[in-house]
């Protein structure tokens, strides 16, 4: 028997946890992380797919090429699901084979999406099992729509500053995104990301004032520095792939730490079907069943905390309500970061070669204002290293042969800026469900429709960063431009907004407690009331972190 | 009893290297070091020997491999850079790296330095052909060594992989033999089986010291002739000639190589060939063995078997196309294993098509590298999912996650910024008016063969 585990009556050798948690993501094992150290006890009741082993850990990525035997089973998969063919809908990349379990479904889940290309993690770690380490806050401005202020997360961003390891740096950034005490220096630049950051210093002023941007060092969970067990970063170029160091967090190093307290159990391998609840709203069990589909045992449950991502937590209210009541409940809100990707080449880059050894994603951001300065829009500038280099040789408006000559010689030169634009709630974007002629596994509907102004306000946008870009030295090769769908940033929220106590049916108060069943906690992104432009995991973790504290 | 010797290989990856290796006795050593810039796999005398060691380097990372030179060392120095390169490669490979390995070898002390340089450097032509220059000034640094060196200077080299055969029988297997200039040249075959015998013996015995030495089969022929007897051997028949002009071809190359080099498909040095004697000076060490070296009947008759026995399915010949198309070198085992392998698992692909367009594509793309370009650049616009351009990419893709081919993928020639900015114009332009012209010829085709294919349907 775990220590802080009471025995229920009458379900034999059933124990329940203080908190049942469900889904081993950035959120669930910040939260579970913090409840252990105030001395409750957690069960945390996952599907987990694991990695497989790290190959060849000292290698670098060209390293690779040379000393694997299989190298293509490595970097293409056994059956080649790494290539991109023509007609990929314009992604510049595929999910490595080596990170595919980081999507990979179970059977008893399925959707039916309009207006919307989900991605769906199932992971030990969730989908920051596959994260580019993007850590930054949110300001007053963009917390408008929260609870609480920025003063009243701050300590929270500190906390998970000390728990996972951040780098970045008091730049001109920091006036929009602020930064925390203990952060650790940055990474080592490349070559080009150096050179854009020296051109805008020098054109500072005009970028502030008269493009009203600002360019800075990316902020991220990769360590500079050892951390624990993690070993600061290798530049083996390998981010990709998956970090053979660890400096690149992931959520399962946090469950690690976790697994120490004799208070928490992890019990992986199976998927919660739905909840049952009384007519107090008091949830009561999970029916809880192997993830491979098989019988379903009942598990008791004191209080449950949804941190199984928007889609997974919507997914599993939505089931329960139809379990229990037969009732199909739409939950509107539904919030995504819309993405677009502008490549850009830089001139001066020209013929050089490019630098394998160094970090592989974004180390710049760019931020651009907004008149209503919660409607900032975030930029990562990314400059191309390590990649598979089919994907975009394809897309050159040439024979292969010279697409070849022309990448091999930009390569160095080029780079992608992936802008992203907050999103606000609205009632026609919801999920629901729908039981279809098969009740064993009713399907989630994703329903997102598009606000009429967004092709205005991207256009407007993209032109701001083109003569950014154009500052800085780089041309924008025409037609290249990438609108990507609704559901590529995997930044959903916003079904269960935090409004407070008396907020009406399917929201939750300032500490993400339900306002629908009484021992229920949402701990993921399902609780935004507003989605800002950047990247939201840091402040998942900070939040997860806040409501675990205000217990 | 005396000591024996330490071997030192460069270029142990080469064509001329990787049948050396498989003539090597390793008890003769004490130890061998086989040093390549590519992967090398072993061959079986020397896979599960404990005295031999790669060194994954090129030839200018002295300190990767000085180590292994030594005062009982013997050199056989093979790697060099052969086709269709930029000018300072050359010099750069060929007779840089000669002198740091001359350096490190004088340093060491080495007992002998046996240098394979080329037939080449004796031809009285050599205007613009920087391959035979650069060769020309390595043997020139070796003989101003202070070593103990043999330099070695082999004619016309044939045997199964041999690139100047798959060229010279591209010329000579279609219909009409494609013969540039009059075919009066005279070249003098050696076998690579007999020139990796007789570079054994130069480096382990004393004779022939300080000395350059021409070594070519036992037979001297017109290349007129050759590429007659190649046509004969697949044909059974004496061919149609059909000339080219030679000075016209050379002229216009060596007037777009002075501004650019890549792109080109072929270099105007790899045409003096056809207007050089490549025959050797007799000299008392060929004399003695041309004996028992292979004459050209068997040279020829041994090719074409091997061409036959390796009886390459559709696939492989597809590969071998595509991979010299994608990357300009040969696709190796690993390569056409995977591709083979990536056809039956790839879900669009394993379905072979019937569509008749899609058919003429696939045999059109696989005859000839430049073929499948035309063919490349014309779906890239027209035709984007065609199963060929699906083929290309995968293979692409495969080639890239392997290292040797995705150094050449991907390392960019480092060149000044206006001189890649001018190639980039160029290659650009050229690619234009392949596609342009690959336009002009399919387009219309392909309106033909949909209204066959309609007509059919409705008869």
């Amino acid at each position: 028997m775990i220590k802080g585990l009471s025995k229920k009556r009458g379900l034999d050798q059933v124990y329940m946890a203080n908190f049942t948690i469900i889904g081993s993501g950035a959120s669930g094992v910040h939260f579970a992380l913090s409840v252990l150290k105030q001395g409750h006890s957690v069960e945390m009741i996952d599907v987990g797919w694991t990695p497989d082993e790290i190959v060849n850990p000292t290698d670098s990525f060209s390293d690779l090429k040379h000393n694997l035997e299989d190298p293509t089973a490595y970097f293409l998969g056994d059956n080649f699901e790494g290539v991109l063919l023509p007609g990929n809908d314009g992604e510049f990349y595929g999910i490595p084979p080596s990170k595919a379990y980081g999507l990979r479904s179970v059977k008893q889940f399925d959707s039916i999406t309009h207006n919307f290309s989900p991605l769906v993690s199932f992971a030990r770690g969730g989908l920051a099992e596959m994260w580019t380490g993007g850590c930054y806050s949110f300001n007053d401005a963009e917390l408008d729509d929260f609870p609480f202020a920025y003063d009243e997360i701050a300590p929270y961003y500190r906390e998970i500053v000390d728990r996972i390891g951040i780098n970045g740096e008091e730049d001109d950034l920091a006036e929009r995104i602020p930064i925390q005490m203990g952060v650790q220096s940055p990474l080592r630049l490349d070559e080009h990301s150096a050179l854009l950051l020296s051109r805008y210093e020098k054109k500072r002023d005009y970028f502030k004032h008269q493009l009203g941007c600002r360019i800075g060092r990316a902020r991220h969970a990769v360590l500079s520095q050892d951390l624990g067990e993690r070993k600061r970063c290798q530049y083996l170029g390998r981010c990709l792939w998956g970090c053979p160091s660890g400096s690149i967090y992931s959520p399962a190093s946090t469950l690690k730490e976790c697994k120490v307290y004799p208070e928490f159990k992890y019990s992986p391998d199976r998927y919660v079907s739905y909840f049952n609840y009384n007519e107090l709203g008091h949830v009561k069990s999970l029916m809880v069943e192997p993830k491979g589909g098989g019988r379903r045992t009942e598990v008791p449950i004191q209080t449950l905390v949804l941190a199984a991502g928007t889609l997974g937590t919507s997914r599993l209210v939505l089931e329960s309500v139809y379990r229990m009541t037969g009732r199909i409940v739409r939950l509107p809100g539904l919030m995504d970061n819309r993405q677009a990707l502008v490549p850009f080449l830089n001139l001066s880059m020209l013929g050089k070669p490019y630098q394998p050894n160094s970090y592989q994603y974004n180390q710049l951001a760019m931020g651009l204002d907004e008149v209503n300065a919660k409607h900032y829009v975030h930029c990562m500038v990314t400059t191309l290293k390590t990649a598979m280099i089919h994907p975009v040789v394809e897309k050159l408006p040439f024979d292969l042969k010279n697409s070849l000559y022309l990448f091999r010689n930009f390569h160095a030169a080029l780079g992608l800026v992936n802008v992203n634009f907050d999103d606000t709630r609205r009632d026609d974007c919801y999920l629901t469900l729908d039981p279809g002629s098969d009740a064993e596994y009713p399907k989630l509907v994703m329903h997102y429709s598009y606000t009429e102004g967004e092709p205005k306000r991207i256009a407007k946008i993209l032109k701001r960063v083109k003569k950014a870009l154009w500052k800085l030295g780089c041309m924008v090769p025409p037609g290249m431009v990438h609108i990507r769908p609704m559901g590529a940033s995997v930044h959903y929220a916003g079904t269960f907004p935090m409004l407070g106590q008396n907020a009406g049916p399917w929201t939750s108060d300032k500490n993400c407690r339900s306002n629908d069943f009484n021992n229920l906690i949402f701990a993921d992104g399902s609780t935004y009331p507003f989605l800002p432009a950047k990247n939201t995991t840091f402040t998942l973790m900070a939040n997860a972190a806040r409501i675990a504290q205000n217990l | 009893m005396t000591e024996k010797p330490t071997l030192f290989i460069t270029g142990s990856s080469g064509f001329v290297g990787r049948v050396l290796l498989q003539e090597l006795e390793p008890k003769e050593y004490s130890f061998i070091a086989l040093l390549s810039r590519s992967e090398l796999i072993l061959p079986e005398n020397l896979a599960s020997t404990d005295n031999v060691t790669v060194v994954r380097a090129g030839i200018e990372e002295v300190d990767r491999y000085s180590q292994y030179l030594n005062s009982n060392c013997r050199i056989i120095h093979l790697a060099g850079l052969t086709g269709k390169a930029p000018r300072a490669d050359y010099f750069r490979v060929n007779t840089d790296g000669t002198e740091c390995l001359v350096k490190a070898a004088t340093n060491a002390k080495a007992r002998k330095f046996v240098f394979v340089s080329s037939i080449a450097v004796s031809f009285t032509d050599r205007e613009g052909y920087h391959y035979a220059e650069s060769k020309q000034r390595a043997e020139d640094v070796l003989s101003q060594s202070k070593l103990d060196y043999c330099i070695v200077r082999p004619t016309i080299i044939l045997g199964s992989g041999a690139p100047i055969w798959n060229s010279l029988s591209a010329l000579a297997k279609g219909p009409l033999i494609l013969q540039p200039g009059n075919g009066r040249a005279q070249i003098q075959p050696i076998d690579v089986g007999d020139l990796a015998g007789l570079l054994l013996e130069l480096q382990s015995s004393d004779q022939c010291r300080n000395q350059v030495l021409e070594l070519g089969g036992p037979e001297k022929i017109t290349m007129g002739d050759f590429l007659q007897r190649i046509h004969r051997a697949y044909k059974s028949k004496n061919g149609l000639v059909l000339p080219l002009p030679l000075g016209l071809i050379m002229w216009s190359l060596r007037f777009f190589e002075r501004h650019i080099s890549e792109g080109l498909p072929v270099s105007s040095g790899q045409f003096t060939s056809f207007c050089n004697d490549g025959t050797i000076t007799a000299n008392p060490f060929i004399l003695e063995h041309h004996a028992k070296l292979k004459g050209i009947d068997q040279m020829m008759t041994e090719l074409v078997e091997s061409d036959s026995v390796t009886n390459k399915t559709s696939t492989e010949l597809e590969c071998e196309t595509y991979t010299r198309y994608l990357s300009g070198e040969s696709a190796d085992r690993y390569v056409v294993d995977v591709y083979s392998r990536a056809l039956e698992s790839v879900e669009c692909l394993v379905e072979p098509t019937t569509n008749r367009f899609d058919l003429l594509l696939a045999r059109l793309s696989v005859k000839h590298p430049i073929l499948t370009r035309a063919v490349d650049g014309y779906c890239r616009f027209f035709y984007r999912a065609a199963p060929v351009r699906k083929k290309l990419i995968l293979l692409l893709a495969i080639l890239e996650s392997k290292g040797k081919y995705a150094e050449i993928l991907d390392t960019a020639d480092a060149l000044p910024r206006a001189k890649t900015l001018l190639h980039v114009v160029v290659q650009s332009t050229i690619s234009v008016l392949v596609i342009g012209i690959a336009t002009l010829v399919l387009l219309p085709l392909r309106r033909l063969i949909d209204q066959g294919v309609v007509e059919e349907a409705r008869s």
